[in-house]
């Protein structure tokens, strides 16, 4: 009876432990191969008998593109206002949106990764012209393209596509952070393959905003097919996908998977580089460790959005390698040139002499980033690395302005603390490491926690009086972007225009020569201006430029980053 | 009092229970420090003030706090759970996607950590002092006292990484649809359209959540169970049972095993609580997209409607399962009548 039922209980074991196997065996298969091989008849004379005979001969041609089967990637899903432009606030949001939609123009990735200085390439506009007076803009329309819904691209599809995302910007409410739709005329369709855009006043930035996610071309006529709440589509395109880019959106369920199809009728791309698999799946793994895991066992090809620690571990790993980025956030103190000490431009100095860069890198950031003081980033014009790298921790230069300034011993002033982060820099400990450094200098700082409508608010208001930490971004990849809402917007908030009047009438004359001016290397001076006034004069002290790291396994290659998209492009990745 | 009576009230004291339940966490998260507004908009690299003040205004953020609970509960009166700040979508319908997952994996956990609690809790008893009594003992205190979230990596590394006979993490392998949403239970559904494949690969999925869900209670459960079998086994009737002659195993299952379970019934209740907890994080290192995943990320992002709503949900469920167990408890025990 005995041996009975221990032969029962390991038949049960074995069975458990047979299934358990059978279930992790998994399919191998990776890569479809086409043969790259033509079968032609052809007409062959033969002489001898002078009669036309039919022979099959095979014939090489030039090889079939081969595709992975799929590309799996770790993500953390935010779901917020869904893919389909204008809307999409999150970062995971943006980088879906770059891989299944396409703009009148792009910009050239590799350019913006090594720092060059990024111009707009044409992208679904195989060419442009500007007006003389740069109030006109008139587009023409790559041929052959057609939206993954089998709609062709036409001159009326993009003007369609382009005052939708107007209509929907509005009925956000989100026009000023876009203002410069205000100053549209008119986007009309001038021939088939030919739209025009009237604005009332010249606008340079235009041709990169065109790139940005709130402007890439959707199938409006489709998205109109699936209006409610005259939102022309806006809550069906969250989930769905109406573009031409390489990859369209084939599955989506919340809090799992993402899907993205390759699309089989692409044009190819500006760059001539078209999708490599078949699918990219895009997998919610909330969990590091978890995701550590899937990563080093090859379960995942991609791993996006790894906190430090977990990248440093993988790093170890030889089958997986990380590169880094730059992103377009900055982390940045904030301060109200209207308090009682900081008015007092040498004690602004002082301050930044105070701020141990390196240090703040290495262990707050752990080392996801790189120093960066200025407020254009590299690659965009107007950059100039002597401005952006113009301070050194120097406590004893501090000291000595401090002294200059009339503060022997230096002065007590409050840092605002809050919930939140700007890419690996977590805002409480940013906030610690500024009161610790500048405690060397002789300031003793205390710290209040706050929240972010307080902050925001006092900002808003011009109250902000104390110290502040901040996260801040840019939403299209040209100067003005950062100039028109911080050089005008927040630098006026933090009382500029009450310690130098000067300087904040001038901030306010460049930002408007820049938008102006179509001249690239005019508008390369006009921001190295402003650069300098705002790094000078301005309350927003930058200190690091936020860097996104992807792991990804060895047998992937090219990756190349893209980060206006806060992702890389997939279109690149390849894998062996 | 008759069943129905005894219900119809606990069903009346349940909506108190339930809108001191509100209150309580609807205070709680706003007693919180952080701003939605501010959180979701440097999510997206940007911020407007316009747009910014814009948003508190139109998802009623600027509003006094009482008045954000009184349009809350009237809403809820209605029917209308709200919207969720983070994803824009009713929160009826994110929880009515995400709810299945959870009850799914809770199931399949109570399934497990009674198959394993109540048979280790009798043993125990039966052998008490013995080596297999402290063995028992010993994993029962090693269940109780292991945090989840520990637990649960080290079962990953071990099943998963070294061995490679346990999936790591989602309701279904990357490589495979999704099943086609009938109920959202992936077991009923795969069964529903008859694919086996895919039945066999959730229900690999679901081994190792479940196992280390199940775990945190099966030392509870195998505790209480021999607690309670030691105090039934030295009873008067239990003696009276053996002196009649019947056999070993006719007592224990006819006269110790079904007085001993009444405490150990009312327990399963309170591990419904446990399980729901526990799930917030087993929910979060295996990517199981539930109700638990979605209050953490609720919670991250200060979706407060989000939150009160999963909490009132929690609290349902608690409650009920408690209900059944004290109305299951009634039948066990003639003696006991509501």
């Amino acid at each position: 009876m005995k041996n009975l039922r221990f032969v029962t209980k390991l038949f049960i074991f074995t069975s458990l432990l047979s299934f358990m196997i059978a279930c992790s065996t998994t399919e191998t298969v990776e890569v479809i191969k086409e043969v790259p091989v033509e079968k032609v008849v052809e007409k062959v004379v033969e002489k001898e008998v002078e009669k036309i005979v039919e022979k099959e001969v095979i014939k090489e041609v030039a090889p079939a593109p081969t595709y992975a089967k799929s590309i799996k990637v770790r993500d953390v899903f935010f779901f917020n206002e869904g893919f389909t432009p204008p809307r999409g606030g999150s970062f995971f949001e943006h980088r879906v949106s770059q891989q299944i939609y396409e703009g009148l123009t792009a910009l050239n990735t590799p350019m913006v990764t090594r720092g060059d200085e990024a111009t707009p390439v044409p992208n679904l506009a195989s060419a442009w012209k500007i007006s003389a007076d740069g109030t006109t803009y008139t587009f023409t329309i790559r041929d052959g393209v057609v939206f993954t819904t089998g709609n062709p691209l036409n001159a009326q599809a993009v003007v369609d596509s382009l005052k939708r995302s107007f209509y929907v910007i509005e009925l956000d409410k989100a026009t000023a952070r876009f203002s410069w739709i205000t100053d549209v005329v008119s986007v009309e369709a001038t021939g088939d393959m030919e739209v025009t855009m009237k604005l009332k006043n010249a606008f340079a930035p235009l041709l990169a905003i065109l790139a940005s996610k709130q402007f890439l071309i959707v199938d409006a006529a489709e998205l109109k097919k699936h209006e409610k709440d005259s939102d022309w589509g806006a809550a069906w395109g969250a989930t769905n996908s109406v573009g031409t880019a390489a990859y369209g959106i084939s599955g989506w369920e919340p809090e799992q998977r993402l899907t993205l199809k390759r699309n089989a009728d692409y044009w190819g791309g500006h760059d001539g580089v078209g999708p490599g698999a078949d699918e990219l799946i895009f997998a919610n793994i909330p969990e590091n460790a978890t995701a550590e895991l899937m990563m080093a066992k090859g379960e995942v090809d991609v791993a996006l959005q790894m906190d430090p620690i977990s990248l440093k571990t993988l790093d170890l790993n030889p089958k997986v390698y990380t590169f880094s980025y730059p992103s377009l956030i900055t982390c940045n103190y904030l301060i109200d040139r209207r308090n009682e000490h900081a008015k007092n431009d040498k004690v602004l100095e002082a301050i930044k002499y105070s701020i141990d860069y390196d240090g703040l890198l290495n262990t707050v950031a752990m080392g996801l980033g790189k120093v960066h003081q200025s407020l254009i980033l590299p690659g965009m014009l107007g950059h100039d690395a002597s401005i952006s790298n113009r301070y050194t921790y120097d406590p004893e230069k501090a000291k000595a302005l401090l002294a200059e300034a009339g503060y022997p011993d230096g002065f007590s002033i409050k840092i605002q603390n809050r919930a939140g982060a700007c890419g690996s820099v977590v805002y409480s400990k940013g906030v610690e490491f500024l009161q610790a450094s500048l405690k060397k200098s002789g300031i003793k700082a205390t710290i209040e926690q706050s929240t972010g409508s307080k902050f925001w608010g006092q900002i808003g208001k011009g109250e902000l009086r104390d110290l502040g930490i901040s996260g801040l971004g840019a939403t299209y990849f040209d100067p003005d972007n950062p100039a028109s809402v911080r050089a005008t917007s927040e630098c006026f908030s933090l009382g500029i225009e009450a310690v130098d009047p000067t300087a904040a009438a001038r901030l306010k004359e460049l930002v408007a020569q820049g938008r102006a001016e179509t001249d690239n290397a005019k508008r390369h001076t006009i921001y190295k201006e402003l650069n300098e006034i705002m790094v000078s004069k301005c309350g927003e002290l930058t200190v690091l430029q936020v860097s996104d790291t992807v792991a990804l396994r060895t047998n992937m290659t090219d990756g190349i980053a893209m980060p206006h998209a806060f992702s890389i492009d997939f279109r690149y990745l390849r894998k062996e | 009092m008759n069943i129905g009576a005894f219900i119809l009230r606990r069903l009346i004291l349940q909506i108190f229970v339930l809108l001191g339940l509100s209150i309580f966490t609807f205070l709680l998260m706003f007693g919180l420090p952080g701003d939605p507004a501010a959180i979701l908009y440097s999510a997206g690299g940007s911020l407007g003030f316009e747009e910014y003040n814009h948003f508190r205004e139109k998802w009623g953020l600027d509003l006094p706090i009482w008045k954000q609970y009184t349009n809350f509960i009237t809403n809820l009166m209605r029917g209308d759970m709200g919207t969720s700040l983070v994803t824009r979508t009713p929160i009826f319908d994110e929880i009515k996607s995400y709810f299945p997952a959870t009850i799914e994996l809770s199931i399949v956990a109570f399934i497990f950590a009674c198959i394993m609690g109540l048979p280790l809790g009798i043993i125990s008893a039966l052998k008490r002092n013995s080596w297999v009594d402290h063995t028992i003992r010993a994993v029962s205190l090693f269940g109780v006292s292991m945090p989840i979230f520990w637990f649960a990596i080290i079962l990953l590394i071990i099943f998963y990484f070294y061995l490679g006979i346990i999936p790591s993490s989602q309701r279904i392998d990357l490589d495979m649809e999704i099943p086609r949403h009938i109920t959202g239970f992936y077991i009923i559904d795969t069964i529903a359209v008859g694919d086996w494949t895919a039945l066999l690969n959730v229900l690999h999925h679901l081994i190792l959540p479940a196992f280390v869900l199940g775990f945190s209670v099966v030392g509870l459960l195998a505790r209480v169970t021999r607690a309670s079998i030691l105090e039934v086994i030295s009873q008067d009737y239990v003696r009276t049972a053996r002196s009649k002659g019947l056999q070993e195993k006719t007592v224990i299952s006819r006269h110790v095993l079904r007085n001993a379970l009444i405490p150990t019934v009312t327990i399963l209740g309170l591990l419904v609580g446990g399980l729901l907890s526990g799930a917030v994080l087993t929910e979060t290192i295996f990517a199981w997209p539930g109700v638990g995943r979605f209050a953490v990320q609720s919670i991250m992002l200060l979706d407060r409607l989000a939150v009160v709503n999963v909490t009132i949900l929690v609290g349902i469920v608690f409650s009920t399962a408690n209900m059944i167990v004290d109305i299951t408890v009634a039948f066990l025990d003639p003696r006991i009548r509501y």
